[in-house]
């Protein structure tokens, strides 16, 4: 049985972040939206506005809780503090699934809260499966690891980046939260073809997609959430609706965030998207279903 | 090529936290293409210096965003350095970046020449104030049923809790007034000294500031370190900025508008 079967991970439809400049408006008229998605770090505090903001979130809509600082490849022991703390959001929460990234954030007693890429290698590959599975027992809630934009490659590396992720997420037994814009990301700049990425990725295993806008520096593209995803990661977007079937997705907008109109716009567009594959999807297993009648 | 983990790890995040261009970090510069491969766009040291910069921006703006006032008295240029500086002797360690910014207040009242600016150590205490009364605890209102239980004899003995979301900010210069300005994306001059006693505080859907008299904020300040009403209010007396013999009447007023505010969540015998 695939790993979403086996942990009953729904499809939650189409959502966005929910971020400050929509608060007000979100939480005070309400409008259509299938899921949020909360940064966990944001609202693992002990009360004050951030608390009585997620409450009211909680009231009216499905929330998943993103994080971006369990460093599941770093070098130093897991920290306890925030997983004890990850946990009690994640009981309030109460979530199919939570997610953070393949990634690694310090070093040597610095934390730099970035999503640092690890080289693709056997020991890196040993060394998170045997944290994520120390996760996923602690939280007991399954865990989706996202591949994350990058910048760089290194000399140690001996596997692809997909064959990476498929082997911790086979090793750890982890979901997978597959970003569609960081694909298209480091497909640029490490001149791959991002359409192989998310052929080579087990469907089975895609807990969650998400989708977002980068930014052109000339030499290479940054991952900087703050524009509209372009036309090539919504096709690599709908490869992998037709592989994956209906799976969760959700559009990050971090920086430079429009009004909710335009957000709410791009969400729409993703609905289109991958109802349009799922419609031609369906039409087919209906041809075939027919086909195949005695 | 063989390279444990926490090796590579460790150049790469000893790197990026530097100061300087990885090009001109000369160990960084001689080992880069050891670990880092490289494009036909990019060497080994440009890909590794994108990650300095956004380390560097990251840690910037999240301090910036907390230190709007400071940044405005310094300007961005002696910001930055300041942030060089501070980061340098106080790396960031905590996984949130919410916490960035905690010894920042210290570490300009000690360091030259940040420590010759009073108002400088005003702003960074005032702004972290707000940092912390944001997101305190939450601790339900006081249950006025409580205050009637108490015997007029007995009151010289109670304890207060304060609320975990009141700061209490003694001012040298009005850095209220100058935040607030800034905040409003004015321009605001260099304010003259002036001394001001601050309570930050949260209210029910915004964070709020008030300036209060002086032997108010010290009387508040003792029952907030946990003295009994009698205890503090005799050391408030005796302090000289009130008379003694109005400082009885003052203090129901007082009371009044700490319960109003929400300051007083519950009266401890």
């Amino acid at each position: 049985m695939g790993y979403r079967r086996r942990h009953s991970i729904p499809d939650l439809g189409v959502g966005v972040g929910f971020r400050v400049p929509h608060y007000a408006h979100v939480l005070s008229t309400h409008p259509p939206m299938d899921w949020f998605e909360v940064i966990s770090e944001n609202f693992m505090g002990n009360g004050g506005l951030p608390s009585a903001n997620l409450a009211k979130l909680l009231a009216g809509y499905r929330v998943v809780p993103h994080g971006v600082s369990l460093s599941i490849g770093g070098p130093a022991p897991l920290d306890r503090d925030y997983l004890r703390r990850l946990k009690a959001l994640i009981d309030r929460i109460d979530p199919p699934w939570f997610s953070d990234h393949l990634c690694w954030s310090g070093a040597a007693g610095v934390h730099v809260h970035d999503l640092l890429p690890l080289p693709f290698t056997k020991e890196a590959i040993h060394h998170v499966a045997a944290r994520a599975r120390q996760v996923q027992d602690f939280l007991e809630r399954p865990l989706a690891l996202e591949n994350v934009s990058s910048y760089l490659t290194f000399t140690a590396s001996t596997m692809t980046e997909w064959e990476f992720l498929s082997e911790v997420a086979e090793k750890s037994d982890s979901g997978i939260l597959l970003d569609c814009n960081n694909i298209y990301v480091s497909s640029k700049n490490h001149d791959f073809d991002g359409n192989a990425y998310v052929d080579a990725v087990d469907p089975s295993r895609v807990v969650q997609m998400h989708l977002a806008g980068h930014t052109d520096k000339g030499a290479y593209l940054l991952d900087t959430h703050s524009d509209h995803v372009n036309e090539a990661t919504w096709g690599l977007y709908r490869r992998a609706v037709q592989r994956c079937g209906p799976t969760s997705v959700l559009i990050e907008w971090d920086d430079d965030i429009p009004g909710w109109d335009v957000l709410a716009a791009e969400a729409s567009r993703a609905r289109r998207e991958r109802d349009d594959v799922l419609g031609v999807t369906h039409a087919t297993t209906l041809a075939i279903s027919a086909s195949a009648a005695p | 090529m063989t390279q444990p983990l926490e090796e590579l790890q460790t150049f790469f995040a000893g790197a990026i936290r530097a100061p300087l261009p990885v090009e001109e970090q000369p160990d960084a510069r001689a080992r880069v293409s050891h670990y880092v491969a490289g494009n036909a766009r990019l060497a080994p040291a440009a890909q590794l210096e994108i990650y300095r910069d956004q380390f560097w921006m990251r840690h910037i703006d999240a301090l910036y965003e907390d230190f709007a006032t400071v940044h405005r008295l310094l300007g961005p240029d002696a910001f930055t350095t300041l942030v060089e500086r501070y980061l340098e002797a106080h790396p960031p360690t905590d996984f949130s970046l919410r916490d960035l910014g905690a010894k920042l207040p210290a570490f300009i009242a000690s360091v030259a020449p940040y420590r010759d600016d009073p108002l400088l150590a005003d702003c960074a205490r005032l702004e972290w104030a707000f940092i912390d009364s944001f997101d305190a605890e939450d601790a339900g209102p006081l249950d006025p049923s409580s205050l009637a239980a108490i015997p007029e004899d007995a009151w010289p003995g109670v304890r207060l809790a304060i609320h975990p979301s009141v700061q209490l900010v003694a001012l040298s210069y009005p850095a209220h007034e100058y935040r607030a300005a800034v905040k409003a994306e004015e321009e605001p001059p260099r304010p003259e000294p002036a001394a001001a006693c601050v309570v930050v505080y949260r209210g029910p859907e915004m964070l709020q500031y008030v300036p209060i008299e002086r032997p108010a904020f010290e009387l508040l300040e003792r029952l907030a370190r946990g003295e009994t009403l009698g205890d503090a209010c005799e050391a408030v007396a005796a302090s000289g900025t009130v008379v003694a013999a109005d400082l009885e009447e003052k203090v129901g007023g007082w009371f009044q508008h700490w319960t109003a505010s929400g300051w007083i969540r519950a009266i401890l015998r």
